[in-house]
């Protein structure tokens, strides 16, 4: 009875077509940050954005601890609005689900390729009630509605974005944050740094001070750049810029680590970046002439570039005959790279019935979404070639072997008459 | 003598005058003629803001003639049924890194429903390093399969981190998994799961 119960699920279950269908939905700006500044107003303009090929329908909400103070304008649909973000969001399908809005009600029209403003309005409340940090309130577009196939068990996508409008609430007293960058630099070249120093508390501070630690690929600190102190006033950003020429260094990862020291406080940030880019080379391709039906064994040999470990390293070889057709393709196992150092890949190719001559190999080494290339070749053969035995050499050596034993033989001999 | 050398210096003078005027005149008529006229300067100002978009390039994941108690997969894995259907891809196509979050909205199965190990996801980087491996927050890791949070009341996962926005190093797969569960009813089954970026 199972039995026939999983055949008549199966059978129900017939093939269907893979939908085509593409959900897209995009949203500027995508953060927006700024003070909590009690009954200040700001009338923000945002534009959904449809990258699709097709119009769109778009439902709009809004959500956030200051929701109720918020308004959108500048468009036809209804607008959810809620505390939750999931759910107003998760409302707003059910509604059209459930049928209990038309489409229309729903979503406003965005045309293809094509974006839409709309305008959200807000004025901030008092400040009581706020933990000091950010107030994550956000405005969000939904594309709708989800046409699936008939049929068959579908998880079917739905695109959603939502855009962030933070007002932070100061923290009492002297308090900094420090985001940072570090950008990676060719070898030789600059490393450039940016220190990012935002004042979130309620009082300014005269003596901010960064200072930039960095540490080689093997986790060694080789240097510290201290950077100019700086003031910084209230609800300030400042950004202190800051460089390392790379020359002498090693290829590799390394690490940033910012240090902010301010009114006997420490916060730190670690940024890694690259010293030259992560790169193998491939030092040779080599296999020895074969048989017909018998295997090459094609080695190739790899050397890393880079200063940290890769991992799972491996490459995919393609024989050509001569008129450049494939007849073959071998991948190799995965390796793992040590820093510079030098590994041999090997494949294999069945020859079979393959035409004697040369082949070309086009071997492909894959690394960390990067390839490298290179080209080699491969005799099939009809005897593999060895230590070659030449008839005149068997002579010649036979005949002074034999002439050594007649020397031997006769002075032995006449040691023995004069005796 | 001092008279003529006044009247010379008058002369070269003027000469250099006329040479002058002459030199400007055709130099100023060469000028028009080739269109080079003066402009006045001006600044243009503008502030660009960032864009969080987000497209799934596949947005059904389809498994076809499944049958009750086997799993499926959409991740091509040959330990387990593959049943034809593909993952979702997605891509950001924004101006700034991601996160998404998902959530199922309705459950998948009619015997189980609710977060459970009949409906669950995964999420692996489709060119190059898409997407960080982990991050803070209920951030699931790559390539390890969790259930796919369902209803409405559940707090969406943030599926994807930090997702990259640069060209080929901006898709995701997020592969599904399912099974069937003993007494599902036959018929058509789908569930829809909602993605939403926002800047990371």
């Amino acid at each position: 009875m199972e039995f026939r119960s999983k055949q008549v699920f199966a059978a129900v279950l017939l093939a269907v077509t893979f939908s085509s269908m593409v959900s897209a939905i995009g949203v500027r700006p995508s953060r927006l940050v700024y003070p909590f500044e009690e009954a200040r107003e700001y009338s923000i303009g945002y534009a959904i954005v449809n990258r699709d090929v097709e119009q769109s329908r778009v439902g709009i909400y809004f959500c956030g601890p200051l929701w109720k103070n918020m308004r959108v304008t500048g468009n036809d649909s209804i607008v959810f609005a809620g505390e939750s973000c999931g759910d107003v969001q998760a409302n707003l399908l059910k509604m059209v689900n459930d049928g209990d809005l038309t489409l229309e009600q729903a979503g406003t029209l965005v045309k293809a390729q094509g974006e839409k403003p709309v305008t959200l309005s807000i004025k901030l409340p008092s400040r009581s009630g706020y933990s000091p940090g950010i107030v994550d309130n956000r405005i969000g577009f939904i594309q709708l509605p989800l046409e699936l196939p008939e049929g068959g068990v579908i998880s079917g996508g739905i695109a959603a974005v939502e855009g962030q409008l933070w007002f932070k609430v100061p923290y009492p007293g002297k308090f900094l944050t420090l985001d940072a960058n570090a950008e990676g630099a060719p070898l030789g070249e600059k490393a450039r740094f940016k220190a990012i120093i935002t004042n979130d508390g309620s009082e300014a501070v005269s003596d901010a001070r960064v200072s930039i630690d960095i540490f080689s690929p093997d986790g060694v600190r080789i240097t510290t750049i201290e950077l100019p102190p700086k003031e910084v006033k209230l609800t300030e950003n400042v950004e202190i810029p800051a460089s390392w020429d790379t020359d002498g260094q090693e290829l590799g990862a390394y690490k940033a680590s910012f240090r902010l020291v301010y009114a006997d406080k420490i916060t730190t940030v670690e940024k890694n970046f690259q010293i030259g880019g992560l790169e193998i080379s491939i030092v040779g391709i080599t296999a020895k002439a074969v048989l017909k039906n018998s295997i090459a064994k094609i080695l190739i040999e790899v050397q890393s570039k880079w200063g940290n470990k890769i991992k799972d390293v491996y490459a995919v070889v393609g024989i050509y005959n001569k008129l450049g057709n494939k007849v073959g393709e071998s991948k190799t196992s995965l390796v793992d790279l040590r820093p510079y150092s030098k590994e041999v890949l090997q494949a294999f190719w069945e020859t079979g019935e393959s035409e004697l001559g040369d082949y070309k190999l086009n071997a492909t080494v894959f690394f960390e979404g990067k390839t490298a290339s290179a080209e080699g070749t491969v005799s099939v053969v009809e005897q593999v070639p060895g230590f070659e035995v030449k008839m005149e050499y068997v002579l010649l050596a036979a005949v002074i072997l034999a002439l050594a034993l007649a020397a031997w033989f006769f002075r032995n001999r006449i040691r023995v008459r004069v005796s | 003598m001092e008279i003529q050398s006044n009247k010379m210096l008058v002369s070269a003078l003027l000469a250099a005058f006329l040479l002058v005027a002459a030199g400007f005149w055709i130099l100023q008529g060469k000028l028009e003629s080739t269109g080079l006229t003066s402009s006045p300067t001006g600044t243009v100002s503008a502030s660009v803001y960032s864009t969080a978009d987000i497209a799934l390039k596949i947005s059904a994941v389809t498994f076809s003639n499944v049958s009750i108690d086997f799993t499926y997969r959409t991740d091509g894995n040959t330990a387990v049924n593959h049943s034809g259907a593909e993952a979702f891809l997605l891509r950001n196509d924004g101006s700034v890194t991601a996160n998404v979050t998902l959530y199922a909205g309705d459950s998948l199965w009619v015997t189980q429903t609710g977060n459970s190990s009949y409906y669950r996801f995964n999420v692996t980087n489709a060119t190059g390093n898409t997407t960080a491996k982990n991050c803070s927050g209920s951030s699931p890791d790559h390539n390890v399969w969790y259930n796919v949070p369902v209803g409405a009341g559940n707090v969406a996962t943030k599926a994807v981190c930090i997702m990259d926005y640069t060209d080929n190093n901006d898709y995701a797969n997020i592969s599904i998994e399912i099974t069937v569960p003993s007494g599902e009813s036959s018929g058509g089954k789908s569930s829809e799961v909602v993605f939403t970026a926002t800047q990371s």
